[in-house]
């Protein structure tokens, strides 16, 4: 039963000018305005240049303010997805090709040398991920070596501002001829006091010891301490944290190990938010909810909710017998929400007094690519106000079924922001099966960009999306 | 004898006793251990089967065929001590006692059912132990998907308890056991045998047939931590039943020697379980040896002889290293 709390309306889509921009993938709300970093999947073309877009809250326009600059393709542009193996790269050396191809994080923060809060951005690129600083929304400098000194990183997702200082770690890797979008030859938590001036430190051993911890996915603050959750597809995710006294490297304690007792179907955790006392963990797998990488899966996402005291509490999953105890899920709902194809928690976000999820969904994958399934797909987004009742704001992607993932979600004073990943290349796909999907392709090519407005309480709700 | 109704509430015409009503079939939820061989299911199944609301079984092997004919011709013809968990089983529930009489007794039991299915005879056995339900861990069930089909078809609400093992230990254990046999047959059957098969075989089965579950019907349970730690776990097991839980019923099960299976039966029906449970059923509370997926394996000869890939890829979802 869907039951909206919000009435959600699309304020971009087309990728906001590029079809070919298919992936909002981070965001940040800066002076005022929202600031959106545009991916491209792969980075082949001239058209593949990543993109910031500046959204004039007060005017609802959007205005590119950066664009990646090209460069001559290498063999490094050549490296192969390890996740989709069988891919030829489309591109030859020598080629014009953007530099960047998207951004994977995005913060306020004030450093040392800023004198006033300041917008980074961590860039994606084969080459190294930099970082960008912006103090006026309009003008953007690189403000890192790549990769931190070393060019195999790819990118850097998590971005968390804590106790005064600013906290990341790297995400995917160049290797050789070898991609990986996801873990990182340097799974270590970096820390700066002064990122204007490039100035990084390690904050955490490799893999927190452990080399089987091969990523850290993400981090967010609770209380007085930073917590790290790692990518780990030989145990599962472990959740780390650190109350950053004394000079780095910190000292870190383990809260939750295994994957929280799911092992490896737990393999990585994907988005974390404090909400109400406590800290939700959402759990996924890549690809379409296998990983193939490491053979694990197929199996769907998971929601924890870890307290101060180190107990945790199982809130969408699977039953299971752990060390403390029966785990029942609080919400009374299996892995995905009830839904297999929900394989990732993607993005949280905290507004009011509830806490939103975002799924990846590979529905429209199931039909068009596995036949095997009803014509429909999407992305969820659920709700609650106490982990225990949830709501169901979507459950095809506000009517798109190509619109697999939820990337961004900002909640702001107006309102929550919603940015999507875009599969309409399977639109070739669905075109030869028939024209039950034909409605959809009125839909543009691109990342579609959403905003949510509560609905007040007592008010009849109004079904959600327009 | 006591007469009974068949599902769908007529009354058997057979008269042999079949105490079946769709009502009653509603209510069973019997709990099936799943696991490959040698993986502590026997203990499991002997702790479980003492709690006062739960009924251990031996192994009766019951979902390899659709009629109890089948049942005892199969194993007559490939492995007859197969039968001995089933002859025991209404020795004790039919006649009262397991002797060699009453054995020989079951046996004529069966042969005048055979036309019976398998499904209504196991019906007929969990009505017979009423209210309490029945815990099965019969191996053979996980080996093949269509026995496990069988499973649900039999009992669409039963409850499964998927208990695991570390590969290495397992792999050896039915080596030991193969070999044994061996000893006392003059076989060579332990040569032939590839347990890391077995092993993956009988998991993979298991998670297959898990994806038809609704969420919570089957849960998965490590042997070593449930025998390391059995004041954890036993209570876990008994929430998750939804039957009584308490000191005394924690205590029932921590002696599975009571139950009238966990010995060696008599001279024509020793068995149906493991030979070293039936030998030794009591409950030890031990710390288990830890062990790798990485290494050598010591019964598969060659320089590179490590655990296939998809063994290694299993056993971590399990929880293995």
């Amino acid at each position: 039963v869907i039951v909206p709390s919000a009435k959600f309306s699309r304020i971009a889509s087309g990728g906001a000018g590029n079809p070919r921009s298919r992936v909002a993938h981070a965001c940040a709300e800066f002076l005022g305005d929202v600031f959106l970093g545009a991916t491209h999947p792969n980075g082949d073309t001239p058209e593949d240049c990543a993109r910031i877009l500046r959204y004039g809250v007060a005017t609802r326009e959007w205005k590119e303010v950066y664009r990646a600059p090209l460069v001559a393709a290498d063999e490094v542009v050549l490296a192969r997805d390890v996740l989709r193996s069988g891919n030829k790269r489309p591109v030859q050396v020598g080629q014009l090709v953007p530099h960047e191809r998207g951004f994977r994080g995005m913060t306020v923060f004030q450093g040392r040398s800023d004198k006033s809060p300041a917008l980074y951005v961590s860039t994606i690129s084969n080459w190294g991920g930099q970082f960008l600083r912006c103090v006026n929304g309009e003008s953007f400098q690189v403000v890192s070596e790549p990769g931190l000194g070393d060019e195999r990183l790819l990118s850097f997702r998590t971005l968390v501002p804590f106790a005064g200082r600013l906290f990341t770690s790297p995400i995917g890797s160049v290797s050789g001829d070898q991609l990986d979008r996801n873990l990182s030859v340097r799974p270590t938590v970096f820390v700066s006091d002064d990122p204007a001036r490039g100035v990084w430190r390690e904050a955490s051993l490799p893999g927190f010891g452990d080399d089987r911890n091969r990523v850290i996915f993400q981090m967010a603050v609770l209380g007085n301490h930073l917590y790290a959750g790692t990518g780990n597809p030989v145990r599962g995710f472990e959740l780390w944290r650190t109350d950053g006294r004394g000079k780095p490297p910190y000292r870190w304690e383990l809260i939750i190990e295994r994957g929280a007792w799911r092992h490896t179907l737990n393999a990585s955790v994907a988005s974390m938010v404090a909400f109400k006392g406590a800290l939700y963990i959402g759990t996924g797998l890549p690809g379409l909810g296998y990983d193939k990488a490491n053979d694990i899966g197929p199996a769907a996402a998971e929601l924890l909710r870890v307290f101060p005291d180190g107990r945790w509490e199982l809130v969408i999953g699977e039953p299971r017998f752990s060390p403390q105890g029966l785990q029942v899920p609080l919400g009374c709902m299996g892995p995905g929400f009830d839904e297999p194809c929900n394989s990732v928690f993607w993005r949280m976000a905290v507004r009011g007094d509830q806490l939103y999820v975002g799924t990846h969904n590979w529905r429209i994958y199931k039909y068009l690519m596995l036949q095997d399934d009803a014509p429909r797909g999407g992305f969820h987004l659920w709700a609650t106000r106490d982990g225990g009742k949830w709501e169901a704001l979507t459950m095809d992607g506000f009517g798109n079924p190509y619109a697999v993932g939820v990337r961004t979600l900002l909640p702001t004073r107006d309102g929550l922001y919603l940015g999507t990943d875009d599969h309409s290349l399977l639109r070739k796909r669905a075109r030869k099966l028939g024209p039950r999907l034909v409605d959809t392709d009125q839909t543009p090519s691109g990342f579609e960009m959403w905003f949510g407005e509560s609905v007040p309480a007592g008010e009849k709700p109004i079904l959600a999306w327009g | 004898v006591v007469r009974g109704i068949r599902p769908g509430g007529r009354e058997t015409d057979s008269g042999l006793g079949l105490i079946i009503h769709s009502d009653i079939a509603m209510n069973f939820r019997p709990v099936f251990i799943l696991t490959c061989m040698r993986s502590y299911s026997s203990l499991v199944c002997g702790m479980l089967g003492q709690h006062p609301n739960l009924y251990g079984l031996p192994e009766v092997n019951l979902f390899a065929a659709d009629h109890v004919r089948s049942i005892l011709q199969l194993f007559k013809s490939i492995r007859p001590v197969s039968l001995n968990g089933l002859w025991r089983t209404i020795a004790e529930l039919e006649f009262g006692e397991q002797n060699e009489d009453t054995v020989e007794a079951a046996k004529v039991w069966l042969e005048a059912r055979a036309q019976w299915s398998t499904s209504d005879l196991y019906h007929h056995i969990a009505a017979r132990v009423r209210p309490r339900r029945l815990v099965d861990k019969s191996p053979l069930t996980v080996m093949n998907k269509g026995f496990l089909e069988r499973m649900l078809r039999t009992f669409p609400d039963g409850t499964f308890l998927h208990l695991t093992r570390h590969p290495r230990p397992t792999c050896r254990s039915i080596l030991e056991l193969i070999a044994a046999t061996d000893r006392k047959k003059h076989t060579t059957r332990a040569e032939r045998t590839d347990p890391e098969r077995l092993w993956c075989r009988a998991h993979t089965n298991i998670l297959d047939f898990q994806r038809q579950l609704p969420t919570g019907q089957m849960m998965r349970l490590k042997g070593e931590d449930l025998l390391t730690d059995p004041n954890t776990y036993l209570t876990q097991i008994e929430a998750w039943l939804e039957v009584e839980s308490s000191e005394e019923t924690y205590e029932h099960m921590m002696h599975p020697e009571n139950s009238p299976f966990a010995r060696i039966g008599p001279a024509n029906a020793p068995f149906g379980n493991d030979p070293s449970y039936l030998s030794q059923p009591r409950f030890q509370p031990r710390p288990i040896p830890s062990a790798s997926l990485n290494g050598q394996l010591e019964w598969r000869h060659g320089d590179n002889a490590q655990f296939m890939s998809e063994t290694v890829s299993c056993a971590r979802r399990l929880g293995y290293q």
